[in-house]
């Protein structure tokens, strides 16, 4: 059964096109039973707190691409996004030695009588006005809640400037009322990228697609080693190089969640193939990573000589990494599956992991190859997790559970989590480089992290000592899961 | 011409989430989109102030909101707001969502303000405006919704100012801005309801604002309907300065007119 239908304007939703829940408690190995028996049902909230939106998902691939601009339909208000992804896009540019460029994101600015007489004119007039201003090799155009439910035709738009400003103005279908999970917005920006800036290949090259956020350029050591190039998409990539994306030997995900679309429409549409093992995060699943890529890339050889040479680079630090955590416990709080990769690594560090807040959880991706199943790969290499908790991040859930759980160490993947740690006195640390913990050094960049940060107890007892929280006393000494409806498989605990 | 805003350095109006982040003990209870927010947060938080960013309160609007309407929704999320953040003061606040649809936010508030529970609501979709109109909107929302049902004693302090100054996060500096105005002017023998960052003193404070012997709007005009508002409603009268005194010689142009308008003397 194929997700990929490159016709269609608009990308289904997570959940409809792979079964994405966003609630469940019980043990990492009762979810994946529940997924392969399928029995896996989502739960529904009555109370919740604010999320993140598909939008904004998109917005974060589109708007780091070098010779684009976007434009944003919808209020002004949707536009919040892009000063901190200019951020980023700004920051990303030093790092990579890139020319200064400003960010090119316009917002079409949607008022109330647009709301009313729609405001496809005022869309036209935003992508002229942008395409004049900054002359870009392309124009995506981010839909919002307000255009999709005033119903503005988008694609015929975007059509229509296509052929009028002879270069592909494409639309991107990610309003944040249509799904619960916002990593949606990944899948929609890069089925805007597969289905009008990629061609199909004129001949092979030495490429591999590395689909990844904005992270640390780890695999150029190693492909060059191989013989193999780097391309790191979507961001910081131009739309030439993007184009013959078709072209490559492979495709890396450094996050099968992210890149799930992606991977697999190259795969199928272009015969890319997409490594599918899990990503290399832990010894065990970076050796069978490295292996599939030996394998695609006809390097096997080679490849075992790495791994040999490595494991012996690795091992004594990583000993006494495990030495001086014996017995302590962890949690984490992250995305779907860059959660299973931290879970990896804090096992690897010897670490007892007490419990872990994901986001949502994917049951397949797009490539429909359970061999991607991260978490089934910790669950078989490292053993069952408890208290393993899908939590749509709902702060005052995971407030709740680390009240109970009272770990030795919090990790955190996204901001406005890791706080909760520290106003608990949990030392905690907030990490977003996908990059910082991959394949084999990885392992020994988290030991060092984490020594360091449990190393500096003082200043997070006065500072817990001092917080104050806005959740209630009866809150804290409640099930962490009395606002949930619908059955899900597995027992509430 | 395209009204396009390129790097906007302003929110919509649900942007005034932030004013009521930036009230002590008050949380905005948001009915509104999954993203928006966190995107609002992103431009103009600055951490998550006591029950700001992530604790916001949401319904996340999905697609059966959008269809079905969202009014039950809303009502299961305040109840549990009530549960499970400690506040002194509930603002519920609409998005695009809501108000395109049309959901009734009055008849869902006012089961609750019926059973005298501290909630206020007022309809702030995106598209109506910016965080500067809606911040307005908001504290009037406050006043008529809440402050005006608990007014304690109906007279008049005598040298008692409430100041509507800097909008709370639209300006980086607003908590300081807003300490600094309270200073001066209480250094010239005013008595100042700030009503906002770290110098306000939250509900009660804001209780007095009825009783204010007159207003002080700082601003070019934001915040002067809330003054001829409360002018309307409590005969309050009101100056205005239209913009943020910067400097020794400007605070003191500022300070003296004050003085003026209040009838202090001028010995300062």
């Amino acid at each position: 059964m194929t997700m990929i239908n490159l016709k269609e304007p608009e990308v289904q939703i997570r959940e409809v096109r792979l079964k994405s829940i966003t609630g469940f408690a019980g043990t990492a190995g009762e979810l994946i039973q529940c997924v392969y028996a399928g029995k896996l049902k989502d739960r529904t909230r009555s109370f919740s707190q604010s999320m993140q939106c598909s939008s904004a998902s998109a917005l974060c691939q589109l708007s780091m691409i070098l010779d684009a601009a976007v434009v944003n339909h919808a209020p002004v208000g949707c536009a919040g996004d892009f000063s901190s992804f200019h951020f980023t896009y700004r920051a990303g540019q030093m790092e990579r030695n890139l020319p200064y460029l400003v960010g090119r994101y316009f917002s079409t600015n949607i008022e109330e009588t647009d709301t009313i007489f729609g405001a496809v004119q005022k869309l036209e007039d935003t992508i002229r006005e942008a395409y004049r201003r900054v002359r870009p090799k392309a124009i995506f155009v981010t839909t919002s809640c307000a255009s999709g439910i005033i119903g503005d035709d988008v694609e015929s738009a975007t059509e229509d400037l296509s052929k009028e400003l002879g270069i592909p103005v494409v639309s991107c279908f990610c309003e944040g009322f249509k799904s619960k999970v916002w990593t949606s917005g990944f899948d929609s920006a890069y089925h805007s990228v597969v289905r009008k800036i990629v061609k199909p290949p004129r001949q092979k090259n030495n490429k591999v697609n590395i689909v990844n956020f904005f992270g640390t350029h780890v695999f150029d050591d190693l492909l060059q080693k191989l013989g193999y190039e780097p391309n790191y998409i979507v961001p910081f990539s131009t739309i030439a190089g993007l184009e013959y994306t078709s072209e490559a030997a492979a495709t890396i995900q450094i996050c099968p969640t992210l890149g799930s679309y992606i991977g697999a429409a190259l795969e199928e549409v272009y015969g890319v193939p997409e490594i599918k093992s899990p990503p290399a995060y832990g010894i065990a699943g970076t050796d069978s990573w490295m292996r599939e890529l030996g394998k695609v890339l006809d390097r096997e050889e080679e490849i075992e000589k790495i791994i040999a040479g490595e494991h012996e680079r690795i091992l004594p630090k990583l000993n006494e990494y495990r030495e001086k955590f014996r017995g302590k416990t962890a949690y984490l709080t992250a995305g779907a599956a860059h959660g299973h990769a931290i879970i990896a690594l804090l096992r690897e560090l010897g670490f007892e992991v007490k419990g872990a807040a994901i986001f949502h959880h994917d049951p397949l991706y797009d490539n429909g190859d359970p061999a991607s199943d991260a978490l089934a790969h910790d669950v078989r290499t490292y053993g069952d997790v408890s208290n393993y908790y899908v939590c749509n991040k709902q702060s005052y859930e995971i407030v709740n559970l680390l009240n109970r759980h009272r770990p030795d160490l919090l990790v955190a993947r996204h901001t406005g989590m890791a706080h909760w740690g520290g106003k608990l006195g949990i030392p905690s640390f907030l990490l977003d480089d996908e990059q910082f913990g991959f394949g084999y050094q990885g392992i020994l960049n988290y030991g060092e992290r984490i020594e360091d940060t449990i190393n500096n107890r003082e200043y997070l007892e006065n500072f817990a000592r001092h917080s104050t929280t806005p959740y209630t006393k009866w809150w804290l000494e409640q099930e962490p899961f009395t606002f949930w409806g619908g059955g899900a498989c597995g027992e509430a605990y | 011409m395209a009204k396009l805003i390129e790097q906007p350095r302003y929110s919509c109006a649900l942007g005034v989430q932030q004013s009521v982040v930036a009230i002590k003990r008050a949380v905005p209870v948001l009915h509104a989109g999954p993203g928006c927010s966190t995107k609002i947060a992103a431009l103009l938080g600055q951490g998550e102030g006591y029950a700001g960013g992530n604790t916001i309160p949401c319904t996340n609007t999905g697609e059966p909101e959008v269809v079905y309407g969202g009014e039950e929704k809303l009502k299961s999320v305040i109840e549990g707001s009530f549960k499970v953040i400690d506040a002194d003061l509930y603002v519920v606040l609409t998005g695009c969502t809501s108000d395109i649809v049309g959901d009734d936010i009055g008849r869902v508030a006012a089961d609750f303000q019926e059973q005298g529970r501290p909630l206020v609501y007022a309809e702030t979709g995106g598209f109506r405006g910016s965080n500067y109109a809606s911040h307005e909107i908001v504290v009037k929302a406050i006043i008529d919704q809440y402050v005006d049902k608990l007014r304690r004693n109906k007279r008049v302090v005598k040298g008692l100012a409430n100041v509507f100054a800097t909008i709370p996060y639209q300006d980086p500096f607003w908590n300081g801005n807003l300490e600094e105005i309270k200073r001066i002017l209480e250094g010239i023998g005013l008595q100042v309801n700030i009503l906002f960052g770290e110098d306000s003193g939250g509900v009660e404070e804001w209780q007095t604002i009825p009783d204010a012997e007159f207003n002080i709007v700082v601003s070019a005009w934001a915040g002067l309907e809330i003054a001829e508002h409360l002018q309307e409603k409590y005969q309050t009268p009101y100056f205005h300065f239209p913009y943020l005194p910067v400097g020794g010689r400007e605070t003191s142009v500022f300070l003296r007119q004050v003085a003026d308008f209040a009838g202090l003397q001028q010995a300062k």
